[in-house]
């Protein structure tokens, strides 16, 4: 199976590099852009210290949670090598080696479960990292909180793609991914052309139905959180199965 | 592995398609031979092959490969197998070194020094990314690929088509020297019989999913011919010896399948051997009887 790994890692490299490669440079231009607040141009815009501090926020939770998401998508280059797979019969050609179905997941996985580990890994890092440079004060289980959190929407993104590579046999490849960052952006843009009543009304109606705790709240989903990785861990492993135990028609 | 007689034996194969039927074929690779698996452009031979692999599932019938079910022993008997499709199954960007580990972690025989040897002899480079390769260097290099784990019986889908002449001779000069061993085998499926008439030990042909001839290439080479003769001549024959006849307006070029009788029933005509091209023409138009070029 040694082959095998190296095969995926092989192919993978450039995507893994890309994205490691923008993860710095993202979290390099925050630290740019907080320069600029601090000696630069950009600080002679804000009147008040309040207003920086309100910045200086929005710059950690863009810099540490948006990087951390990107971070955490290494795992979907799986699928763009699955679906060239498809595309030169490295599928076909699996089945004329001697390895079972479950072997070739077990590379797949694998390698996606040691991404997705780097990838927390790197995304805490930097978190506690933004924290120190951005002055932010957070206890570091609330520090963590969104990243887990994150982790739990990769996790489910990883098996919605593996359900849709296996019901399409393969010609979505990361489609799935790059549809789910684009309307994660397209909603993120329409919330901020609300009218400001809007805004607040959302506000008080979301800390109305967590009971006015955000981080309480958050804290009560982590062992939930944990669980959740598993099963949809364990989802994704079972589909990827059944992708490679299905035979041509 | 236990002794075997036949490298590949199927019986009654079947697998249903809307549209196609694979009909109930049977036949054998014995050990140690070249098989040319013939027939047109949709005839089956892929089909056939990809149960042989088990890349499609059978409706019934039995396939046994190294004389094992080819599905109880399923990863057993890959291990000794090498499979060669129409088009290279390894990714653009990696190159023969990356492929030799990749195939060293992979396969338990895998042979570098074999590997780079063939590589050498097909004048493949080592470092080249395969998406700069012609057709003919993606087809050598599967070779090489597949003559480099010890495989005891290659599997061949339509792998000479569509390379000229001076590639495919140096291939199928690598396919003689592999058989030099009595233990390999190859499946060779082709529609280009003039390879398969140089190289082939045994033929199958196979038309619209059912099988109509199979054995030893030179026994019906031996036992069909082609008889011309006139109209006339070709108006009294018996239709029971007649494959086909090819009508044309000077006369009548007729296959029979039993050269003996024939030559004793019809002594005065003029009998011609026959190719295993010829044999495929006539065989095709059996249904018709009477076709024209």
């Amino acid at each position: 199976m040694k082959g095998l790994f190296y095969r995926e890692l092989y192919l993978q490299r450039k995507g893994i590099l890309a994205v490691i490669i923008t993860f710095f440079v993202f979290n390099l231009l925050g630290l740019l852009l907080y320069l600029s607040m601090l000696y630069g141009n950009l600080g002679k815009i804000y009147a008040s210290e309040e207003d920086i501090q309100g910045i200086h926020s929005l710059l950690f939770g863009i810099f540490t949670y948006f990087s951390s998401f990107i971070i955490m998508l290494m795992p979907a280059e799986t699928f763009g090598v699955i679906a060239s797979d498809y595309a030169v019969g490295w599928m076909r050609f699996q089945r004329c080696m001697p390895y079972k179905p479950v072997h070739y997941t077990l590379v797949k996985m694998g390698l996606m479960a040691a991404e997705l580990l780097v990838g927390f890994v790197l995304a805490v890092g930097n978190a506690f990292i933004n924290r120190k440079i951005y002055g932010v004060d957070m206890l570091p289980e609330e520090l963590l909180l969104p990243i887990v959190l994150l982790m739990v929407l990769c996790c489910g993104m990883s098996l919605l793609m593996t359900i849709l590579t296996l019901l399409t046999r393969s010609k979505t490849g990361v489609a799935p991914a790059m549809v789910l960052v684009a309307l994660y952006v397209a909603f993120m843009f329409l919330l901020a052309l609300l009218p400001e009543e809007v805004w607040t009304d959302l506000e008080n109606w979301f800390m109305t139905t967590i009971k006015g705790d955000m981080m309480a709240f958050l804290k009560k989903l982590v062992p939930w959180a944990l669980g959740i990785i598993a099963v949809l861990l364990t989802g994704s492993f079972f589909a990827m199965n059944a992708l490679f135990k299905r035979r041509e028609k | 592995m236990k002794p075997y007689e036949n490298a590949i034996e199927i019986e009654h194969l079947t697998k249903r398609y809307d549209g196609f039927t694979l009909d109930d074929v049977s036949f054998c690779v014995p050990k140690g031979s070249i098989m040319g698996f013939i027939g047109q452009n949709g005839a089956g031979k892929s089909t056939t092959i990809n149960t042989i692999l088990n890349i499609i599932k059978a409706d019934s019938g039995t396939i046994r490969i190294f004389g094992m079910d080819h599905l109880e022993h399923e990863y057993e008997i890959k291990e000794h197998i090498a499979a060669i499709f129409d088009a290279l199954p390894f990714h653009d960007q990696l190159n023969a070194k990356q492929l030799n580990i990749m195939m060293k972690g992979i396969y338990r025989n895998w042979n570098s020094e074999t590997f780079f040897g063939y590589l050498k002899r097909l004048q493949l480079p080592e470092k080249k990314k395969f998406g700069q390769f012609s057709k003919g260097m993606k087809m050598k290099l599967q070779i090489a690929a597949a003559l480099s784990h010890g495989a005891k019986l290659l599997i061949m889908d339509e792998a000479t088509t569509g390379l000229d002449p001076v590639v495919r001779n140096e291939i199928l000069d690598i396919f003689q020297e592999y058989l030099q061993d009595d233990s390999n085998s190859i499946l060779m499926s082709s529609h280009i019989t003039s390879d398969l008439d140089r190289i082939a030990d045994s033929v199958t042909f196979i038309h619209k999913g059912k099988l109509l001839l199979t054995g030893y290439k030179d026994e019906i080479l031996e036992n069909h011919a082609i008889i011309k003769c006139t109209k006339k001549d070709y108006a009294d024959m018996d239709p029971a010896d007649i494959v086909s006849a090819r009508i044309s307006d000077f006369g009548a070029e007729v296959l029979v399948a039993d050269r003996a009788a024939c030559k004793r029933k019809y002594s005065q005509l003029v009998m011609d051997n026959t190719t295993l091209e010829e044999l495929m023409r006539f065989y095709v138009n059996a249904e018709k009887k009477e076709w024209t070029t």
